[in-house]
């Protein structure tokens, strides 16, 4: 769809990365009347956020991603934004109101002139394998919770990689990747925790029969109904909330169930107890396409990692989650105060 | 009978030449077909403008047009709609590839559906009718309720963007709760000085009409023409009328006071913050005696608010670090999602902070005029470690609960937007995206929705004035009269429809002037007036029509018939 | 087996349930045979005299695919419809017809297994119970 560009109008703002960040910008940018250019690397838009499954019991649990595949649905609408799939920058000149992008999309190299450029390139969930301890890519039944959400989005239902039967019971370690010194990731995701009980809550809905053990360090509120939602996880018997972080996971071969050490304040003492599944809430990172661009456009990194903010009088905006973990809900309202910015930067020119 | 054109499009062949033949053969027996046209892709220009030369041709009353799902060729429509005397309503779309061809096992079985998709689809667009595109003028005049950081920031971020805005404040002066801060967790700025700057910018700007220790009192009229009451100091009353409005007007904090709670060596944040700015010495001083030893003890309320915990986190590194004091902070969880918080946790921690995690809340009690706070750890690992801590304190600081500010629920009656969560302003709908309310043309931005902590109301403030410009910056709001529509002949003004309009978009002015309509024929008036539809502030979903007892309601581009038409009863 | 091929009218609201049917086509997950999609704008606009025509008409049951509770696009859409085929039970009870054949279903855009697994339960819900008896001829 929309791929033939015609560049003279090109738009006066580049919006790179087709997540729901760059979306959001782009649509808010057209509703004000200012066409765009959006490039997204990947053959179709959504970024991380358009894989995700709904995540409802009896109720929303307002997990937004039903919002990601209306905004997409929508944004192949508008006839006022440029959408280049499988496109890159690779390379930048001038600055402030001007500025020069090269993109290239497959063999084909294209040149921009543009007033403003918005950085929206998202992140990568933390590659969990770099965690040896919790054997994820060795123990097949060891998946990060993107995996079971992608699971859930397309087949429907939880079953164990192994052998695609229901696991009765589920660990969810969260921090993986997050909070923790010993990778250097001295932040929190900020999202993992509603994420991961969501999960839960609507596995539980779908199949009462998985049981869930939720392992965390501290449990991080999101959203205006979070306290609700966090005392009907509690009120659910099969649902354990244990404040440990596990240390290890050892496989059992045989069974290909997993053993996990963990301190159990019900009982008082450090347990051992095995799982069919075990899901890993990876926490976020900067993707590697994110850290291109900061050195592309000579930006600074936060002291967590993240793509600093540059002045607004560059042109040059960032935006989503690439500025600092966000979820969807954040996303969509940075997005939206960025729109607000650009929109600014352009009528200050004239 | 009425003359269709069908074009089929066999979207880069996803839609098989096999298949599209059989279709093409069964269409052109259908009577009252004008033309059948196959496209390779319909989507793309080239197309697009064979498809406007052959409809400039004229003579048809309904297109149809065989293919994805109708979500595809919305666009479409949209980008003929000004080169072209044909109107997108006259469009109907069967979804011959997602409904039938990929549904079904058989082809056979998919050719048949799609036969009965297509019949169906000629039969609600021959029921069509067009439908206009209306404007509706907007001046560039926004009113802005709540004068705290949330209030100020968007009018000052409307006023750059050229917009004037009048600014409402009940009390007698501008900041809100942000006064109460002494500084930022995250930005090295004071936070007084900082708001100063603010609000004299604002006193200043000649964009902005400040009002204090005024109210709104009353509401009239929709998107663009609202009509706002207001009472200033001495009762005097003045309307304004602006074209949207955006609510900030924050939360109250209300203090335990029973018991223990009323000890004078407990307190809450905003007098820590307090004296945390006005003492200036090496050593902090309480009630006349040196501050030594501070518990924190938080999620007694405000369980899922991030904002006590960001404090006292702030606060026990300033107290350890200027003050010497030594700090423990009390908590279910420690609340770090927020940018930097982890580090500043981390910090915390490693100056010497003790932080305990609770499950049971923590035992206060006086002890020799000081507070005796008793917790038991959760993080130790044996169940026998867990002994009960005894904190001697000097100070114990609480949180104090958020609720609702307590004009939010005549304010919500007064808007017509919705209550929420706990009495705050709106639901928490995803759909509803934040900052927007129920009704065009009104936003609801900052604590008045969910308290939250100054850095993302700032955001808030943005993406509110964000919405406002993308609404007023063209300076009128151009839409379809694709609505609900009241045939005041039929209404017998049971007030059904305007309490259950979800966007408050119909109003009853029962003997108001403006509501005297005029029997169509005769030139008699209705003495009572009749439901009205604001058909700027509608968003076409049908829930009047079908509540109407008196089926006074139809929804103009979705009537009984055409949804008749798709269940297959129409033979 | 009988060869009883239930017929189902599938109320789709434009926001959740039709989304919902597209994906299952773009998934190429198979529907039932016998399956009327109507789309209306929220399923708020789903009157009862509807749910009861279908079946008076020729269904032998109907569907109503709505947002989820808190998730409606028009925040009560979908509440309404769920009052209003309450009311469309009741008047099922009656006639004694069952009113399992006048169901609600919420799901979201992104729900396209749940939308074809709901329909297929439907169909096979109604092939026991046997054809509608109070449809016309």
């Amino acid at each position: 769809m929309a791929e033939k560009v015609d560049l003279s109008s090109g738009g006066e703002v580049l919006i790179i990365g087709g997540g729901i960040s760059g979306i959001t910008v782009a649509l808010e940018l057209a509703r004000s009347g200012i066409p765009s250019t959006l490039i997204e690397r990947e053959p179709s838009l959504g970024g991380l956020s358009a894989s995700f499954c709904c995540k409802a019991s009896e109720s929303c649990n307002k997990c937004f991603a039903c919002v990601v595949d209306k905004r997409i649905s929508e944004i192949y609408q508008r006839q006022d934004i440029s959408i280049l799939t499988q496109t890159e920058v690779i390379g930048v000149k001038g600055n402030r109101e001007k500025h020069q992008v090269s993109l290239k999309k497959g063999k084909e190299k294209i040149d921009l002139k543009v007033s403003a450029i918005v950085i929206a390139a998202g992140i990568n969930p933390f590659d969990a394998s770099q965690k040896v301890e919790y054997g994820y890519g060795r123990f097949k039944n060891v998946i990060t919770a993107k995996d079971l959400d992608e699971m859930l989005r397309h087949r429907g239902t939880i079953s164990r990689p192994s052998d695609g039967k229901l696991p009765k019971t589920v660990a969810f370690f969260q921090c993986v990747g997050s909070r923790d010194e010993s990778i250097g990731n001295l932040y929190c995701s900020q999202v993992c925790c509603a994420y991961a009980l969501r999960l839960i809550k609507a596995v539980r809905y779908q199949t009462p029969e998985v049981k869930a053990t939720f392992l965390y360090m501290d449990i991080q509120p999101a959203g205006a109904s979070f306290q609700e939602f966090l005392a009907s996880c509690r009120e659910d018997k099969g649902i354990r909330l244990i404040r440990s972080l596990p240390s290890k996971v050892y496989h059992s071969p045989l069974s290909d169930t997993l053993r996990v050490r963990f301190t159990d304040p019900e009982r008082g003492e450090v347990v051992e107890d095995s799982f069919d599944l075990i899901v890993l809430s990876v926490g976020m990172v900067l993707s590697k396409e994110a850290k291109r661009l900061t050195e592309l456009f000579r930006l600074s990194l936060t002291e967590d990692g993240f793509i600093a903010s540059p002045p607004t009088q560059t042109g040059v905006f960032v935006t989503g989650a690439c500025s600092g973990p966000k979820d969807i809900d954040r996303s969509i309202l940075h997005a939206k105060s960025a729109a607000f910015l650009v929109q600014q930067h352009l009528s200050g020119r004239f | 009978m009425p003359q269709i054109g069908i074009f089929i499009d066999a979207l880069q062949g996803s839609i098989p030449a096999s298949f599209r033949e059989k279709i093409s053969d069964y269409v052109k027996k259908l009577p009252g077909i004008a033309f059948c046209i196959e496209e390779e892709n319909l989507a793309s220009s080239e197309a697009l403008n064979r498809m406007g030369k052959r409809l400039e041709a004229g003579g048809l009353d309904g297109v149809v047009i065989m293919g994805g799902s109708p979500k595809l060729y919305e666009a479409s429509f949209q980008k003929l709609r000004h080169p072209l005397p044909f109107n997108p309503y006259l469009f109907a779309v069967a979804n011959i590839r997602e409904q039938a061809l990929w549904m079904m096992v058989e082809e056979e079985a998919a050719l048949e559906r799609a036969k009965t998709i297509i019949s169906k689809t000629i039969r609600a667009v021959s029921n069509s009718k067009p439908i206009e595109t209306q404007s509706l003028p907007l001046k560039p005049e926004v009113l802005i309720l709540g004068g705290g950081v949330t209030g100020i920031s968007i009018a000052q971020e409307l006023a750059k963007s050229g917009l004037h805005i009048f600014l409402l404040e009940k009390g007698n002066h501008l900041g809100g709760k942000a006064l109460e801060l002494h500084k930022f967790y995250n930005r090295p700025l004071e936070v007084q000085k900082w708001m100063d700057e603010k609000i004299s910018e604002v006193k200043n700007n000649p964009q902005i009409t400040l009002f204090t220790h005024t109210e709104l009192k009353r509401l009239d009229g929709h998107l663009g023409r609202f009509q706002a009451k207001i009472q200033g100091p001495d009762r005097t009353e003045t309307v304004l009328s602006v074209s949207a409005i955006v609510v900030a007007t924050g939360y109250a904090a209300k203090r335990e006071t029973k018991g223990i709670y009323s000890h004078k060596r407990v307190t809450v944040f905003p007098e820590m913050e307090k004296l945390l700015s006005e003492t200036k010495g090496p050593s902090l001083l309480w009630d006349g005696k040196k501050v030594e030893m501070v518990t924190y003890f938080l999620d007694g309320v405000n369980e899922d608010i991030k904002v006590d915990s960001i404090n006292a986190v702030k606060q026990a590194l300033l107290l350890q670090e200027a003050f010497q004091c030594q700090v423990a902070i009390l908590c279910k969880d420690m609340k770090v999602a927020a940018d930097g918080m982890e580090r500043l946790y981390r910090k915390a921690r490693e100056k010497g902070v003790l932080f305990f995690k609770y499950e049971e809340p923590p035992k206060l009690s006086i002890v020799n005029g000081q507070i005796q706070v008793d917790v038991r750890d959760t993080a130790a690992i044996q169940k026998k470690e867990q002994w009960p801590v005894s904190i001697l304190s000097d100070l114990v600081v609480v949180g104090e609960a958020f609720v609702p500010a307590p004009e939010t629920e005549s304010l919500s009656g007064l808007l017509k937007i919705h209550l929420g969560n706990r009495g705050f302003l709106m639901e928490d709908n995803p759909q509803l995206l934040r900052v927007r309310s129920n009704r065009r043309g009104i936003f609801v931005a900052g604590a008045c929705r969910f308290p939250q902590e100054v850095s993302e109301s700032l955001i808030e403030a943005r993406a509110a004035a964000q919405e406002v410009m993308a609404l007023l910056s063209k300076g009128t709001y151009i839409y379809d009269l694709a609505v609900a529509e009241v045939d005041p002949k039929k209404c017998a003004v049971c007030y059904t429809c305007p309490r259950l309009c979800p966007h408050s978009a119909i109003t009853v002015e029962k003997y108001g002037e403006r509501n005297v309509y005029i029997i169509s024929g005769t030139s008699q008036e209705t003495k009572w007036g009749a439901a009205k539809v604001d058909p700027a502030s509608c968003y076409g979903c049908g829930i009047c029509v079908a509540e109407c007892p008196a089926k006074a309601i139809t929804l103009r581009h979705l009537t009984d018939e055409q949804i008749y038409a798709q269940m297959g009863l129409m033979e | 087996m009988s060869s009883f091929d239930p017929k189902i009218i599938a109320f789709c609201c434009d926001q959740s349930g039709y989304p919902a049917a597209d994906m299952a086509g773009t998934l190429k997950l198979k529907l039932p045979r016998n399956i009327e999609i109507v789309r209306v704008p929220c399923a708020g606009r789903i009157e009862t005299i509807y749910l009861l025509k279908a079946l008076e008409k020729g269904a032998d049951g109907v569907l109503v695919f709505a947002c989820y509770e808190e998730n409606c696009q028009f925040l009560r859409g979908n509440l309404r419809a769920k009052a209003r085929l309450a009311y469309a039970h009741r008047m099922l009870e009656g006639i004694g017809l069952e009113k399992e054949r006048v169901e609600i279903c919420h799901l979201a855009t992104n729900s396209g297994v749940k939308f074809v697994e709901t329909l297929r339960r439907k169909s096979e819900q109604l092939k026991k119970m046997g054809p509608n008896p109070a449809k016309e001829s």
